[in-house]
């Protein structure tokens, strides 16, 4: 067992090392929002590193402004497209003046500095599918006060920023409620006919595909969103050479260009490398023979299994070490049980996609942060069962193991852990498929595995690319649930 | 060998013991008898040190019992429960070496010990590779015996060692216990509620009632000089006894 434990992390650590070998410099790193336009500025700005020969690596989809902000700042990227209203209105709001200065002068505060503008403005609006807005003769946002029954919904940072929802319902008086979920689902409900009413980008491919209309914006509430690379402010010196290439970006993109790259991804459902390379190619006259890079099918599936297994593993291990003491502990002192058992119940109670967050400002983005959420997740199933385990041994047994001379330790390893062992495998069989199914969430924070195609298709709608992430996890779930069954047929009865 | 003096021990609300004194001697086998409750079984985890009193003192051979000398005395004693003890996970080799192999004992001597053993409580060897559940009732209480045994203790602690087993088997290790008790030249402690049963393995008996000595002494004293009703009523109870 123990030489199987070793075994264990050997491997892990050597899956990591191949996984990190063979970079010379720390590569630039670029960041995204998760929607789809920010994932192709970002790939942009990534390809057009690469073939300056500047090293680049592009974490896509990292989750909302406020993850990207935060992780510019604190080093974790390098790079990521911003809009200016979200700067004015969202991240920077609080900051006097903060709706007139300019952007420059406004992100001096943050040690930060924007890129001149990509050239198009991608601005917040509400849409309704054409032929229902012209039944109920709605153009703009004002006649939305004589339809109060109308369904809306809206994306979760819409619905919550300063410069979303909340300031839209107080100026136009809106007397419609409207309901938070992803915005890229958001267009099938609309076009289902489940929602009258959507927040949209100006860009969005989808307008023109799915014959929307804009409502007009009558009393001039959504700022202007312009498309800017970010970058923290000593780059300008330190490294020249990534913001002078990045500065051939700036001015090459129309709201036309960028809604029909949005289109090739989301309609057409070309892969994002691939179309920013072709704009790449044919606009900005940049050629290498540098080919998008689109590995292989089996190399993505290798990759996503050995990230995932990294972060399963890695956080089994670290909660088994803790949590089989504490159980322990918590078997031998009922009065300390109640609160360990309390503590890790209530951990469990957080929701696994805040816990995740949670861990962002401690940890940054990436693999670490995503541990330390499995990590805790973790901890419950194992500290219950062993302390239930333990606690089940009846009085005759532990009577007879002190009358036989064996000291407490002795005792624990003998008898109690062997007897309590089924009962322990069982709380780590439960952590470690809830693991497996939670760590697809690491994606939203930047840790790869499996969760990066189901995010990618449920941005793009796309079934295949879902069933690509969800098909192994399912695999890895049952892998592990069968290899500790059979652990468990070869370990004692209970007692 | 074990002297308990004035020792009271007891739940809050229950006690157990009140002012208990009863003396043990060496190399002879004593009987505990007594209804349930009656702190018969109390008294063996008491000189184990499972159990701590409330006041009073006993003495091991001379000595207090004490946290020092708990272990010594624990790898001095055999300690036999109803349910045999023995651990499910381990065979009945693995139960029967576990003090031999926390005490170091060379692989060589465990077996050798272990044969001397199967062949002192009339068990197969073969059988010892099995786990517990995989043996009868009267095997797991050889097995048990055999643990008991392992280290040749001074003191034997054997609580109603034979009550959980069928009347055929039970009178069989009756008698075999017995014989092994004429060999082994041990003090053995019995705690057992059947008069029968005490008056055929010990030559002291000790009848307790709601943790205080009724009486004492051999079994022809107990039928020929009942202390009290409660006494005629105990032996009563036993039918078809040896004579």
């Amino acid at each position: 067992m123990k030489r199987l434990l070793c075994l264990i992390i050997v491997q892990l650590w050597s899956v990591q090392l191949m996984a990190g070998s063979g970079e010379a410099a720390a590569p630039v790193i670029v960041g995204s929002k998760n929607f789809t336009e920010s994932i192709l500025l970002g790939e942009l700005a990534t390809q057009v590193l690469k073939r300056r020969g500047i090293a680049a690596e592009h974490r896509q989809a990292l989750g909302g402004s406020r993850i990207l902000w935060n992780a510019l700042q604190r080093g974790d990227i390098d790079v990521y497209p911003e809009y200016s209203g979200t700067l004015r209105f969202e991240l920077l709001a609080s900051h006097p003046g903060a709706a007139e200065l300019p952007i420059n002068e406004l992100l001096a505060s943050a040690q930060l500095t924007a890129l001149p503008p990509f050239g198009f403005a991608n601005n917040y609006a509400l849409g309704m599918v054409e032929r229902r807005a012209a039944t109920l003769k709605i153009n703009k946002l004002s006649d939305l006060l004589a339809h109060p029954r109308l369904t809306v919904g809206v994306s979760n940072e819409f619905l919550h920023r300063a410069d979303g929802w909340p300031g839209l319902k107080t100026t136009y008086q809106l007397p419609q409620r409207a309901t938070g979920l992803d915005h890229d689902l958001a267009y099938r409900g609309l076009v289902e006919g489940d929602l009258d009413l959507i927040d949209l980008y100006t860009t969005d491919a989808e307008i023109s595909y799915y014959q929307l209309r804009i409502l007009e914006d009558d009393r001039d509430y959504f700022p202007d969103y312009q498309a800017r690379l970010l970058h923290r402010a000593d780059w300008t010196e330190a490294r020249a050479d990534v913001v002078t290439t990045l500065g051939q970006l700036s001015g090459t993109l129309r709201e036309a260009d960028i809604s029909r790259l949005n289109g090739e991804i989301k309609i057409n459902r070309q892969p994002v490398e691939a179309v920013a390379h072709q704009f790449l190619t044919d606009r900005l006259k940049i050629n290498t023979e540098v080919e998008p890079g689109s590995a292989g099918r089996l190399d993505q599936l290798i990759t996503r299994s050995r990230e995932q297994l990294f972060m399963v593993g890695l956080s089994m291990l670290a909660a088994l070490s803790l949590a089989l003491p504490l159980g322990i502990w918590a078997a031998k002192q009922p009065a300390a049980g109640r609160v360990i058992l309390g503590l890790a119940g209530a951990i469990q109670t957080i929701p696994s996609l805040a816990l995740l967050v949670f861990m962002i400002p401690l940890f940054g983005i990436g693999t670490l942060p995503a541990i330390v959420a499995l990590f805790f997740y973790s901890l419950l199933p194992i500290v219950r069962n062993t302390e239930a385990g333990l606690s089940g041994i009846s009085a005759d047994l532990h009577e007879t193991a002190r009358a036989l001379a064996m000291s407490p330790l002795a005792r624990l390893r003998l008898i109690e852990l062997p007897l309590a062992s089924r009962m322990i495998l069982a709380g780590i069989k439960t952590a470690a498929v809830i693991n497996v199914g939670t760590a697809t969430l690491g994606a939203l924070i930047g840790a790869g595995g499996y969760g990066q195609p189901i995010l990618a298709g449920i941005r793009l709608d796309d079934t295949g690319l879902i069933l690509q992430g969800a098909i192994p996890a399912v695999i890895m779930a049952f892998a592990v649930q069968w290899g500790l069954s059979w652990l468990e047929g070869r370990l004692p009865a209970p007692g | 060998m074990i002297r308990f003096q004035q020792v009271s021990f007891g739940f809050a609300d229950q006690p157990l013991l009140v002012d208990f004194n009863l003396t043990i001697e060496a190399d002879r086998t004593t009987a505990l008898m007594g209804t349930s409750g009656s702190g018969k079984s109390t008294l063996l985890r008491l000189i184990l040190g499972l159990l701590q009193p409330a006041s009073g003192q006993i003495y091991f051979d001379g000595k207090p019992l004490s946290a020092e000398v708990q272990t010594a005395n624990r790898l001095r004693s055999g300690y036999l429960i109803q349910s045999g003890g023995l651990f499910p996970h381990l065979s009945a080799r693995g139960n029967i070496s576990l003090m031999a192999r926390q005490q170091g004992w060379k692989p060589q001597r465990i077996e050798q010990r272990i044969s001397e053993l199967a062949l002192l409580v009339q068990l197969d060897e073969s059988l010892l590779t099995r786990k517990p559940a995989a043996l009868s009732g009267g095997q797991r209480q050889r097995v048990a015996l055999m643990r008991a045994l392992m280290l040749d203790p001074d003191l034997l602690l054997l609580d109603e060692p034979f009550s959980a087993l069928d009347p055929l088997i039970r009178h069989q290790l009756q008698d075999e216990l017995k014989a092994l008790i004429g060999q082994l030249n041990k003090t053995v402690v019995v705690v057992t509620h059947d008069v029968a049963e005490a008056a055929w393995l010990a030559d002291q008996l000790v009848l307790l009632s709601h943790g205080k000595i009724v009486q004492q002494g051999s079994f022809q004293q107990f039928r020929e000089q009942p202390a009290s009703d409660f006494v005629e009523q105990f032996l009563a109870a036993s039918r078809g006894l040896p004579v």
